[in-house]
Formats: C-alpha cells, sequence, structure tokens
C-alpha cells in the first residue's frame, strides 16, 4: 500500500462517482455509437484469455482488483455497462480514472470486456457463513 | 564515594584502544604485541591496587532517577556513545525496570514503537537518541507523532563541548543545537546545561507534551553532564510534576453549541481526535444517543463504536444544518468537494459540500498551539463558532447543556431521527456485507476475506487491532465491532510509510500486561521500511499477529503514476515502473522466520487462510510473535 492521502471517504466518494457517471454515459455513448453505425451493446469478435492479459497488462487492475470485483475503482465484473459505453469511458473517463485515449486498442477492449463478462458470479453473501453472521 | 574525575579514566580507556585499532588497521605484528603487553601491564596495575573501585555516581545517575519519577514504563533505544552513560545507568544503577531499555534496530523504530505505545497505554514511552545521526534518523517518526498529537518524550546525548570531542565519530555525530533537527514538529525542547536544569526541564517537558494538543519533546543531554560523577556535597532536586489539566471550553460557548444542537433539524458530529480515552469513547457515545445526532467518524482514534447505529458515511454532511467538529485538522477538506469540472483532478479550488446557512461548531485544542513550516493543519476553513478547547474535557459539560435545553418535543423528533438513522446504518451493513462478497473465492485473497477470516476467530477474543483500520479497504472497520477504546489505534498522522509496523509493535507491547490479542493488518511496503522490529518483538517477547497486505507494490502510488500517464496521454501500462514490489516477491514468511518469528506463507488459497489463522492465534496465545503472509488483492 502508499502513502498518499487517498483516504477511505474520498475513496468512497470516487466509487459512487464513477458508477453515476457511467450509467449516465451509457445513455449519451449509444447514441453516439448508433451515429456511427455501429450497433449499440455489441463487442467485436473477442477472446476471453487475451482480456485477462489485457486487463494486467494495462493496469486496470490495480483500482478494480485482478478479476474486476472493485476496490479503489467500482466493480466491474460479471455485468459491465454495454459494450459502446464502456469503450467510450476508457477512452475519455471522469474523475480520478486515467484517460487510456487510443492507448488500448479496439480489439483489447474488446476481449477485456469479454473477461468482465466471463468471471463466474460470487457467491450470495447469506450464504457464506462468515458474512451471514459477522 | 570516590573522588576521581571520570575523564582520566577515560583518557586511560581512549589511549589503550587507540593503540590497539592502531595495531589492527596497520596489520602490524610489533605494533599488537606492543598493544597486549600494554594490556597486560594496565590489567596488573589494576590487580595489585590497595582499594577496592566503589561506584561512582554519575551525573547520568541523577537523570535517570529524573526519569523515573515520571513514571515511565519503557526506553525504547538504538545504542549510541553520546548516551553511553545513560544507557549504562538505566541498565545497572537503575536495575533496566521502569524503564526497561528496548533494544531497536533504529531510531525510527524506536519513535514509532512509543507512538504506538502511548495509543494503548495513554502514558508515553522515552526513547533515548544518538546524537545528530540518531535524530535524524528518528524525524520521520517524530513528525508522524507530532501529525498525530502524541506525546514522545526524547532524550538525546550530544557532545556539546567541542574541546572535548576526540574523534571524528565525536565529531560527526555531534551539533550545535541537536534539537533544531526537528523543532519545527515539536511542542519543545532544550538544551540543559546542569543537573538541575536537566531536572526541571524533563519534568516540564513531560508535562508539556503531555497537555492537549499532546506532541513531542526532545530534551538534549550533554554527554560529559552524563558521564562526570556528581561533584560531592552537590544539592540536587527533582520537581514534582503538575499535570496541567485539560484546557475546557467557555461555558456560554458551550451553552450556545448546546442550543444549536438541540434545535438542530440534522445535526451531525465530525470526530477527528475527539476521544483521548475511554471515557471519551464514552461521552461521545452519550452525547450521540442524547441528541440521536449522526456521528462521522475519521477514526484517527477510536471515536464511536463502528456498529454503533448512530455510525454514518460521511455523505450525511450534506443534510447536516448544524456540523459539530471535533479535534479536526482537515475541516476544510471534510466539508468542500472536489469540483468536477475541474481540468485537474484534485487540485480544484474546491466546493462547499455543505447546505446553504449550515452552523459549523469547531471544538479543537489545535487552536491552542500550532507551528509554522510544516502544513497539516489543513486550510483554513470558515466556521460560526470556534472553542479552543480539549473535547474530552469539554463534553461532559456540553451533555449536560444538552440534556437541560431538550423538551418532550424535541425528544419525539429527535427519536424520529434516530430511527431513520438506524435504517441507514442497517442499509450501510447490508451492503457492506454484499460488496465483502465480491471476489470471496479468489487469488490473489480478496481484503475482505482476510478481515472476515480473521473477525471470525478474534471476536470471541480480548483483541485490539493495533493498526489502522481502514486499512485493507476498511474491511476491519466495516466487518468488525469496534467498540471499547483499545481496540483501534487510528491512523499515524503524518500518512508516512514506515510507522505501521514499529507502531504496533509499541501498541502489542502495551497490550501484553492486559492479555489482549494484538492484530496488526500490515501493508507489505511499510513493513520494508523498518522490517527490524520483528527482531525486536522477539528479544522482548512480544506477542501479536500480523497479517500482510501484501499486494507487492506501493499500489496508491501505482494508482497515482497511472493517473498522471493518463492526464499525459501516456502509456498508463507502465506504472508499475518504480511502484511494484514484485521482482522479485518479498518471501515475507522467510524475512519473519529470519527475526525469530513463526510465520506462514506466501498464502495465496483462501482455503487456507481459515487454519493458518488457527494455527498462527496458537502461536500468540502462547506469547510469542506470527506472520501470515497472505498475497491481497491490490485493495
Amino acid at each position: 500500500m502508499g502513502r498518499s492521502s487517498l483516504c477511505r471517504f474520498s475513496v468512497q466518494l470516487i466509487v459512487l462517482g464513477l458508477a453515476m457517471l457511467l450509467s449516465l454515459a451509457v445513455a449519451a455513448v449509444s447514441a453516439r455509437s448508433q451515429k456511427s453505425g455501429a450497433p449499440a451493446g455489441t463487442a467485436p469478435a473477442e477472446n476471453v484469455e487475451n482480456g485477462r492479459k489485457a486487463f494486467i497488462q494495462h493496469g486496470c487492475f490495480s483500482c478494480h482488483g485482478f478479476s474486476g470485483e472493485g476496490g479503489a475503482g467500482p466493480r466491474l465484473a460479471q455485468n459491465p455497462i454495454p459494450f459502446q459505453a464502456f469503450v467510450q469511458y476508457v477512452r475519455r473517463p471522469k474523475l480520478t480514472m486515467p484517460p487510456f485515449g487510443t492507448q488500448v486498442p479496439d480489439q483489447e477492449l474488446a476481449d477485456i470486456y469479454a473477461f468482465l463478462k466471463s468471471i463466474p458470479p460470487s457467491p450470495d453473501p447469506k450464504g457464506i457463513p462468515l458474512l451471514a453472521n459477522p | 564515594m570516590r573522588k576521581s574525575h571520570l575523564v582520566s579514566d577515560r583518557r586511560d580507556f581512549l589511549k589503550l584502544a587507540a593503540t590497539s585499532a592502531a595495531a589492527i588497521v596497520a596489520g602490524n605484528t610489533a605494533s599488537a604485541q606492543q598493544s597486549e603487553t600494554s594490556v597486560a601491564k594496565l590489567a596488573t596495575d589494576a590487580a595489585s591496587g590497595a582499594e577496592p573501585l566503589s561506584p561512582v555516581r554519575a551525573g547520568s545517575d541523577f537523570m535517570l532517577d529524573v526519569i523515573k519519577s515520571l513514571g515511565f514504563e519503557y526506553v525504547a533505544a538504538n545504542p549510541g556513545s553520546s548516551y553511553r552513560s545513560l544507557h549504562e545507568s538505566t541498565i545497572n544503577y537503575g536495575g533496566n525496570r521502569n524503564p526497561e531499555l528496548l533494544t531497536c534496530l533504529h531510531e525510527e523504530a524506536a519513535v514509532a514503537m512509543a507512538h504506538g505505545y502511548f495509543k494503548i497505554e495513554g502514558r508515553p514511552m522515552a526513547a533515548y537518541m544518538y546524537g545528530s545521526v540518531g535524530m535524524q534518523h528518528a524525524a520521520m517518526a517524530i513528525y508522524s507523532a507530532y501529525c498525530d498529537r502524541v506525546p514522545v518524550v526524547v532524550f538525546v546525548g550530544n557532545d556539546t563541548d567541542m574541546t572535548n570531542r576526540s574523534d571524528r565519530t565525536d565529531m560527526a555525530h555531534s551539533a550545535q543545537d541537536v534539537g533544531h533537527l526537528v523543532r519545527d514538529f515539536t511542542k519543545w525542547d532544550d538544551t540543559p546545561v546542569s543537573l538541575n536544569h536537566f531536572a526541571e526541564s524533563a519534568v516540564r517537558g513531560y508535562k508539556i507534551a503531555m497537555t492537549p494538543p499532546a506532541g513531542p519533546v526532545v530534551l538534549a543531554m550533554d554527554k560529559y553532564l552524563q558521564e562526570r560523577a556528581i561533584p560531592d556535597g552537590m544539592k540536587l532536586r527533582i520537581p514534582k510534576l503538575s499535570p496541567t489539566t485539560p484546557p475546557e471550553g467557555d461555558s456560554g460557548a458551550v451553552a450556545e453549541t448546546a442550543k444549536l444542537l438541540v434545535n438542530a433539524e440534522f445535526p451531525v458530529i465530525l470526530a477527528e481526535r475527539a476521544a483521548r480515552t475511554e471515557a471519551g469513547l464514552k461521552y461521545m457515545v452519550q452525547l450521540a444517543e442524547l441528541l440521536q445526532a449522526a456521528v462521522v467518524d475519521t477514526i484517527q482514534r477510536m471515536n464511536f463504536p463502528s456498529r454503533h447505529p448512530l455510525n454514518q458515511d460521511i455523505r450525511v454532511l450534506a443534510d447536516a444544518d448544524v456540523i459539530l467538529s471535533l479535534e479536526n485538522p482537515l475541516l476544510w477538506s471534510a466539508v468542500n468537494g472536489e469540483d468536477e469540472q475541474s481540468p485537474l483532478p484534485g487540485r480544484s479550488p474546491g466546493r462547499s459540500k455543505l447546505k446553504p446557512g449550515a452552523k459549523l461548531i469547531s471544538i479543537s485544542s489545535l487552536d491552542l498551539f500550532s507551528r509554522s513550516n510544516y502544513q497539516d493543519l489543513g486550510r483554513y476553513q470558515e466556521v460560526d463558532l470556534s472553542i479552543g478547547a480539549d473535547t474530552e474535557e469539554t463534553l461532559p459539560e456540553l451533555i449536560e447543556q444538552v440534556k437541560r435545553l431538550i423538551t418532550p418535543d424535541r425528544k419525539r423528533a429527535f427519536e424520529a431521527r434516530g430511527a431513520k438513522l438506524a435504517a441507514a446504518h442497517q442499509r450501510a451493513q447490508e451492503q457492506n456485507l454484499l460488496r465483502a462478497s465480491y471476489g470471496w473465492d479468489g487469488s490473489p485473497l480478496s481484503t475482505a476475506r482476510v478481515a472476515a477470516e480473521l473477525w471470525a476467530q478474534i471476536k470471541n477474543k480480548d483483541w485490539s487491532l493495533i493498526s489502522r483500520s481502514d486499512g485493507m479497504s476498511g474491511w476491519a472497520q466495516r466487518l468488525w465491532n469496534f467498540e471499547k477504546y483499545y481496540q483501534h489505534i487510528g491512523q499515524s498522522g503524518s500518512v508516512g510509510i514506515g510507522y505501521s509496523a514499529p507502531a504496533a509493535v509499541g501498541a502489542a507491547l502495551a497490550n501484553r500486561k492486559y492479555g489482549r490479542i494484538s492484530i496488526n493488518l500490515q501493508n507489505d511496503g511499510d513493513l520494508m521500511y523498518q522490517p527490524g522490529v520483528m527482531w525486536t518483538a522477539t528479544h522482548h517477547r512480544i506477542p501479536m499477529l500480523a497479517v500482510m497486505h501484501n499486494n507487492r507494490a506501493y499500489n496508491t502510488e501505482v494508482m497515482q503514476v497511472e493517473r498522471m500517464a493518463g492526464q499525459h496521454h501516456r502509456d498508463v501500462g507502465r506504472c508499475r515502473i518504480g511502484t511494484a514490489i514484485d521482482d522479485p516477491a518479498i518471501d515475507f514468511a522467510k524475512v519473519a522466520q529470519g527475526l525469530g518469528w513463526y510465520a506462514e506463507g506466501p498464502i495465496t488459497d483462501p482455503k487456507e487462510l481459515g487454519p493458518a489463522i488457527r494455527r498462527a492465534l496458537a502461536v500468540v496465545e502462547r506469547g510469542e510473535p506470527a506472520l501470515l503472509d497472505t498475497v491481497t488483492q491490490p485493495v
């Protein structure tokens, strides 16, 4: 862990802000993608293993965890936002997430998206004895 | 009593040492033989002396009497020649009890141990320091104690008189003004020139250190004042310690505060270092429950029980019409948010998070003492009522004033407010449990799972978290039931790396006599600043369990550099250069074993975690330190 003063509260606020902005971005990006002719919410052909590697290679895991389960950044696993919104957000995010611009090619973004969708669901907390009655 | 002056003995010693050293350095057999002859002659001369040597009462013996009078249980120190006389007095004249000397492998560790010890024990630990070099090593830890308002009493040896310095070491390790090094971040320092001056300044220093706002003090001890025999007939006196009562808030201002709180629709209590003791924690609960007011705890101290229904997220500040801020140097940061439109996130002028017309009240002892150079006081925040006083001392009167003003109508309104807050707290708890389930079976280990597995095995014991409770993404704070003052020790104050491991050892030492299980959630980067403190824990039989947050990086810095790469439109993927600690991955179990700890790891399979914790806790309960190297998610 590091020394910088990203305190618990600011991290929580950042996560919350990101989540809200992501949902707002969905509508805007859907409109844009329709303009360019690409069907909203669809991804190019994808490779889950390449996506896992790219997720690590581009440092996404530092904030979102190795399996996209969240951390300093929001949870991305299993049910990411629609693909075009995802692409748009990675390229031009808000607040503290670094803008990736064109650093990550479309194909890699598609692979990362596939990887995030492929992550198996977490167990129900009610079924985890340690969380059922902490 | 022996009358001869110690300096003559010292000259003999130095002469002999110099002769021997010269022989060794030159590798000259003839010189070495000469040296051996000199040693033999000196030994014969000593043996033939008719009078037995009687103990010398050195200046440092009196200094130790003074130190003992202040009730120090321990003194943490890395050895050094500028306080060798006090060292010897401590272990022989003083019998190495009250204070007992703790062998530390670095001065930063010594002071940080004292820092952690105070936060459990409520009394300061002393630290002996070696002149200029020891003080430079200790500076960071002294700064942390200053920022965290923790009293540490540092006694630093210094060779003040240049004509007494004999060699390169004496010269390089002396300073004209040894306290100057840390004066910007200590409450007070002095350089006594006589033993009675030392006595007065030591007692005064202790008193200043302990008066809120507490802080570190430094007392220089001249090397020869320590070493010279006390002249016959010299009158020495140890002044009585007269502790200063902590400052209490002005009664009129406290009454006005009570009125504002009772009449508020949605008051919020914002606590930073509000509780100094278990009593302060009880006052906090009493005040919050009387008002059924939301409490936002920044957990710099154990201010409020984590599972209390009035314990709320900081977002409630946005709904507040009255905010009572307690001992908060960063109030501006708490009530202002980042401007989302700023082109440079994190550097914006900020925008208020408060409702228009919201009243701000501050009770803080920080208004009574400040330094200039270091900027831990944060930005200036306008408030409606500023009470310069110690919170814990002021709360009983505030509670009484609030009680007098509560009418049946207000009480009904408070109860309705409390019910809503309790429901919000419950929803937050459920969200926490849901979030804790994310990645539950993943590898590297989820930080939530590490916290939950630990909690399951300590919750029925008398436990104490001797590291920050918001480490590991705050999972301990979110999942554990903190309700007693000693159950967490807050943060470092300076947000510096290198504090946590030694502070944990100091806190564990304080917990030892109460039989508590000490748990340290230990970050990997932090441990490597002062790994030697693990040896100190072994050597002094200090039981504690360290569970690693081993994410193999300075991960906050990874994220910071990634943010810059993004802002500069460059390769974000390269930002682990200079921030990762993974090639090679440090084998913390081996490091700990080499320093005498029981250790297991690296643990990457979540199923192995519970059994490993069980085995390690058994070791700790036997009175030994144990470490689990758990390889975790980044955050």
